[in-house]
């Protein structure tokens, strides 16, 4: 019983501040969903078919999960294999040159990765805009190469969605590597001297035994990955503005200027199907660790 | 043993934690309970600091909290009503004496100075002063009278060649003149200093106040050092005062005590306590080394070697606050009572107040009025410190989002969202720049129609004006309490371009249609002259048509006349242009119509002020006239109440006043009055002796008051505005933004129009 309790005990403050400060807002919004703007008459579903039916909804909507479908498997990957890159560089540079040395050299490749968290924002907006714009670095390195004058407004044209993805990768790639790292660390390194001494090549160590070891981390790492989407938000504001190209019109472009026309019922109702969606795909990105915690 | 030991520490370590896991907890619930007991401030006049900042929503103070300065008004003599204002000050054995002038109404030359002495409760005339006709046979304007520490009168003023000088008026009526050579035209100077203030010690020496510093003389007239204070161009500066070993000032955003042995800064005081604004400030000392700070939000007080400041009159509850007067001096009566005078901005004539503390009264009114708008308004703080004089129950508090010069942000709308939603927020809100229309259509505002009909009824509106605002149901959701609008000059050709689009892209005069600018005013501007043919009056909407129609139009006058996007500095200086932008984009033009660079000016006038100039350019072209551009007008000051508001009748009693000719009749500079019977006191205001000039390189041109016959030429305009003009600013800037590279040749007018039409497809079917 005792042991039951403690884990809860040590939960509790925080769980209580998820509860008080997130859930219970949380059931107000739903409630919200199904009134009017102001909140004193109950409409139904009314709220919810004019999302449905509303097309810069569908729209942000659309990109938002254009976004997710293509930044989350692109910066697990790119993470993945950076944390691969820079664990096996340090167990080689360990094997051969002892701790200290591979300790400097790697944490260079870490501290490189992980520097762009670091940086604010609206700084880091502010070098993108300077490379990005019509007269930025970008387009003049792709002038000087290739002898025609380029003068592509990056951010705000057809390819904001690549730069969008750019900013995304360029900020999260050093974070998810760490967490990569930690969930390698967790593995055993017997099992892999057992392995290669049973004549297991690089990808049968990766496939029988890196790859089911990360189960749990994929899905931290997804769920992370996931939530720090939302947050790219800042980055699109701040490189193109309340209404950017198409390509990278968002949620919460829509959600900022429905809150500034007071369009409430609408916000609650697209925020609640918002959550729905992402609590889906929590849990079946959470799946894989559940079931290794299981068995 | 080890483990019993190890076994009872743990015990006590979870002991510990729990315990402090509950203080933390009791702690935290207990810090957040509000405080049921008497307040500690409550302390008479010196607990409003704690009493002006109620939250949004609450009303009603706590009861018991007494006492506070009252106002009340000093009769001044009739004489006084034609004559203008010089100082005010303590004279000859701590007298209040009030100086005034006749003046000549052109040129400002003193005709006459008058003394007034206060005795027994009321002003009397000295008709002994001999200062007048002294300084008449010195053919002095006088500017300045000051009653030394020393015990002498002192008197400045401007010769006939403007060159000031200063004496020591003697009590037989001769006058010594003091400090002769400091005032004099320096190397390649045409005009000597002209101080704002002087101050003469106990042992003779004299403070002089220039611009930056003070200077301080000796008694035989030797400099003796400077003291740096915070500029000041004003002539009546009184950001400043000596006491008899110090010298107190602003100076780098500080109060600054200067020593008067050797001009050294013995303290430096916080001046963040104080409130309003730092340029208006007047100091004044306490008599015992304390200071007295006054300015629009009241007075407040510093001990000496104190570091608070505490408020002791509110200036929003009285005429302090007031924007149509200029406080023009202060003195502490006395009985720790206060005498205030103040002008009106423009105009002659004086009024005097008088403050006294008031135990029977309550420390703060028990109703709070919140009035919200997203920038300072001159027209509101006028109604509310009219309101409140004449409902001392109530106390206004106007709360802003940006002080002056500040940017309004999404952000700023959001929080006020966000207020509004919990169903709190300020009980009137002034519109403009918020989405009226979405809190109209979410029942965030109350129908005011019954008001907006009374006020209508009463004959006294410009109905005009206000009938633009009725929906489809007969409510009315704002009123506007301002209105502009543009006036176009030149000739009838050129005016009729104005007609429509495609009449202005046709237009094919000598001269360009309108003159150089950047092209984002340009867009502005286009868009608000055709604002009807231009936009969905609903939605806000424009069809893809029409704003390639638009764009090209634009693009043709900016081809005539050589706009660009962005000028450099040396086209800056060359065509007398600038990248800046106003959010109608209407810069004043008349001049450019007048030096011939293009057909016709436009000028959008918000009060007879801007009339001066395009008056006189009629004037000069007797071809020319005046036309309005369609009947559209520039609506301000749009007022609404919160439908959650707690004041709703006092709320409705405030747009009363709002809309009221005393309030109306004052010109703020920030629009036209809707009130019919003001704007006729506006019509018949004269200014005499006002000028307004301007040039640039060769060019330039001076302007007087306009006649009677123009101001009511353009009164009968407003009277015929049925189109109130709101373009929607998130569609403007898409339509600035989409059409920057078509107007610099990098795409064609259709993709401009494409990219255009792609945000505002998003934004409209948000």
């Amino acid at each position: 019983m005792r042991r039951k309790i403690v884990p809860w005990l040590f939960l509790a403050p925080s769980l209580g501040g998820v509860i008080l400060f997130t859930g219970l807002p949380f059931l107000d919004v739903v409630k919200r969903s199904f009134q009017d703007a102001m909140g004193t008459r109950f409409v139904g579903m009314d709220n919810y078919r004019a999302v449905l039916a509303n097309s810069a909804f569908r729209l942000a909507a659309g990109n938002t999960v254009r976004f997710l479908a293509v930044c989350i498997p692109l910066l697990m990957t790119v993470s993945f294999t950076a944390a691969l890159l820079i664990s096996a560089g340090s167990n080689i540079g360990r094997e051969s040159k002892g701790a200290a040395d591979t300790g400097d050299r790697y944490s260079v490749f870490r501290t490189t990765l992980v520097l762009p968290m670091t940086i604010p924002a609206a700084s880091m907006v502010l070098v993108w805009k300077i490379l990005l714009c019509p007269d930025g670095v970008l387009n003049q390195f792709l002038s000087g190469a290739s002898g025609r004058t380029w003068q592509v407004d990056w951010a705000f044209s057809r390819w904001a969605f690549p730069v969008l993805t750019a900013t995304y990768l360029w900020k999260n790639t050093g974070y998810d590597m760490i967490l990569w790292l930690a969930g390698l660390q967790g593995i055993s390194g017997e099992l892999y001297e057992a392995a290669k001494m049973d004549g297991a090549g690089v990808f049968a160590r990766m496939w029988y035994i890196t790859l089911p070891g990360l189960k749990g981390t994929f899905g931290l790492v997804g769920i992370l990955s996931v939530v720090n989407s939302f947050r790219v938000y800042r980055e699109a504001y701040l490189l193109a503005g309340s209404y950017p190209d198409a390509s990278i019109y968002l949620i919460p472009h829509l959600f900022a200027h429905w809150f500034l026309d007071l369009d409430i019922q609408k916000m609650t109702a697209a925020a609640a199907m918002m959550t729905a969606i992402a609590l889906i795909l929590a849990v079946i990105m959470g799946m894989p660790g559940m079931k290794r915690r299981k068995r | 043993m080890k483990i019993l030991k190890d076994n009872s520490r743990n015990r006590l370590m979870r002991r510990a934690a729990w315990g402090l896991a509950i203080c933390l907890t009791v702690s935290a619930i207990g810090g957040c309970a509000k405080k049921t007991g008497p307040s500690e401030d409550s302390m008479g006049g010196e607990s409003q600091t704690e009493a002006r900042s109620p939250v949004s929503g609450q009303n009603e103070t706590e009861p018991g909290a007494m006492g506070r300065y009252g106002e009340t008004k000093v009769q001044l003599p009739q004489s006084i009503e034609e004559q203008s204002f010089i100082q005010f000050i303590r004279g000859k054995e701590g007298g209040m004496e009030l100086y005034t002038a006749d003046r000549v109404p052109d040129t400002g030359k003193v005709l006459e100075a008058y003394r007034y002495v206060y005795q027994d409760g009321s002003w009397q005339q000295d008709q002994g002063w001999a200062g007048n006709q002294a300084l008449k046979d010195l053919e002095i304007d006088l500017m300045h009278v000051a009653f030394g520490m020393d015990g002498n009168y002192y008197a400045g003023g401007t010769d006939r060649d403007y060159s000031y000088h200063l004496f020591r008026m003697e009590a037989d009526g001769s006058a010594q003149e003091l400090l002769k050579d400091e005032f004099k035209p320096k190397n390649g100077e045409r005009y000597g200093l002209i101080p704002a203030k002087f101050e003469v010690l106990e042992d003779g020496r004299i403070a002089v106040y220039n611009y930056s510093e003070v200077v301080l003389y000796d008694a035989s007239g030797k400099r003796l050092f400077a003291m740096a204070k915070d500029f000041s161009g004003d002539t009546g500066d009184s950001r400043g005062f000596c006491t008899d070993d110090e010298f107190i000032t602003v100076y780098e955003g500080q109060i600054a005590r200067y020593s008067l042995q050797d001009g050294s800064i013995v303290e430096n005081i916080d001046y963040s306590g104080i409130q309003g604004s730092r340029e208006d400030v007047k100091l004044l000392g306490d008599g015992s080394g304390g200071i007295y700070a006054v300015n629009e939000t009241g007075v407040s007080h510093s001990n000496k070697g104190g570091t608070l400041w505490e408020i002791l009159i509110d200036g929003t509850l009285n005429h302090l606050g007031m924007r149509s007067l200029a406080l023009r001096g202060f003195l502490e009566g006395d009985n720790g009572d206060f005498y205030g005078v103040f002008t009106g901005r423009g105009t002659t004539g004086m009024e005097m107040f008088h403050y006294e503390y008031d135990p029977d009264l309550e420390a703060v009114p028990p109703l709070t009025l919140t009035v919200y708008s997203l920038e300072d308004n001159s027209t509101v703080r006028q109604a509310a410190s009219l309101f409140q004089s004449e409902h001392p129950e109530v106390r206004v508090e106007v709360r802003t989002a940006v002080e002056n010069g500040g940017t309004v942000t999404e952000e700023m709308v959001q929080g006020l969202n966000t207020e509004l939603l919990s169903g709190k927020g300020a009980d009137i809100l002034i519109l403009d720049g918020l989405p009226a229309r979405s809190y109209i259509e979410k029942g965030i505002l109350m129908d005011i129609r019954e008001v907006a009909e009374e006020a209508k009824d009463s004959g006294e509106m410009l109905n005009n004006l206000l009938d633009g605002f009725k929906e489809e149901d007969g409510a009315v959701y704002q009123i506007p309490a301002r209105a502009a609008f543009p006036l176009l000059i030149g000739e009838q050709e050129a005016l009729q371009a104005y007609f429509s689009l495609e009449t202005m892209a046709k237009y094919q005069g000598e001269e360009p249609l309108m003159g150089i600018e950047n092209y984002e005013n340009l867009l502005r501007k286009v868009a608000h002259l055709r604002y009807e043919e231009l936009f969905d009056q609903e939605s806000g909407a424009i069809e893809r048509d029409k704003l390639i129609q638009y764009l090209e139009t634009v693009k043709i006058i900016g081809d005539a006349n050589g706009s660009k996007t962005v000028f450099s500095e040396e086209e800056g200086e060359r065509y007398f242009v600038s990248n800046s932008v106003l959010p109608n984009g209407i810069l004043s033009s008349a001049a450019e119509y007048d030096r011939g660079v293009c057909s016709s000016g436009i000028e959008c006038l918000d009060g007879y002020w801007e009339l001066c100039i395009a008056a006189e350019v009629r004037n000069r072209h007797p071809e020319s006239k005046f036309m309005t551009a369609g009947k559209i007008y520039l609506p301000s000051v749009m007022a609404g109440i919160n439908s959650s508001a707690a004041n709703k009748e006092e709320a409705e009693q405030f747009i009363r006043c709002l809309l009221s000719y005393d309030v109306q009749k004052e010109d703020l500079s920030d629009g036209f009055p809707v009130n019919k019977r003001a704007l006729q006191s506006w019509v018949e205001t004269e200014r005499e002796g006002y000028s307004v000039g301007m040039g640039y390189g060769d060019y330039s041109i001076s302007a007087q008051w306009p006649g009677v016959q123009v101001r009511q030429e353009i009164m009968d305009m407003l009277k015929e505005l049925t189109v109130p003009v709101t373009v929607d600013e998130t569609v403007m800037k898409m339509i600035v933004e989409g059409s920057r590279d078509y107007y610099d040749g990098k795409e064609s007018v259709n993709q401009a129009a494409d990219g255009i039409m792609r945000k505002l497809s998003i934004y409209l079917s948000e």
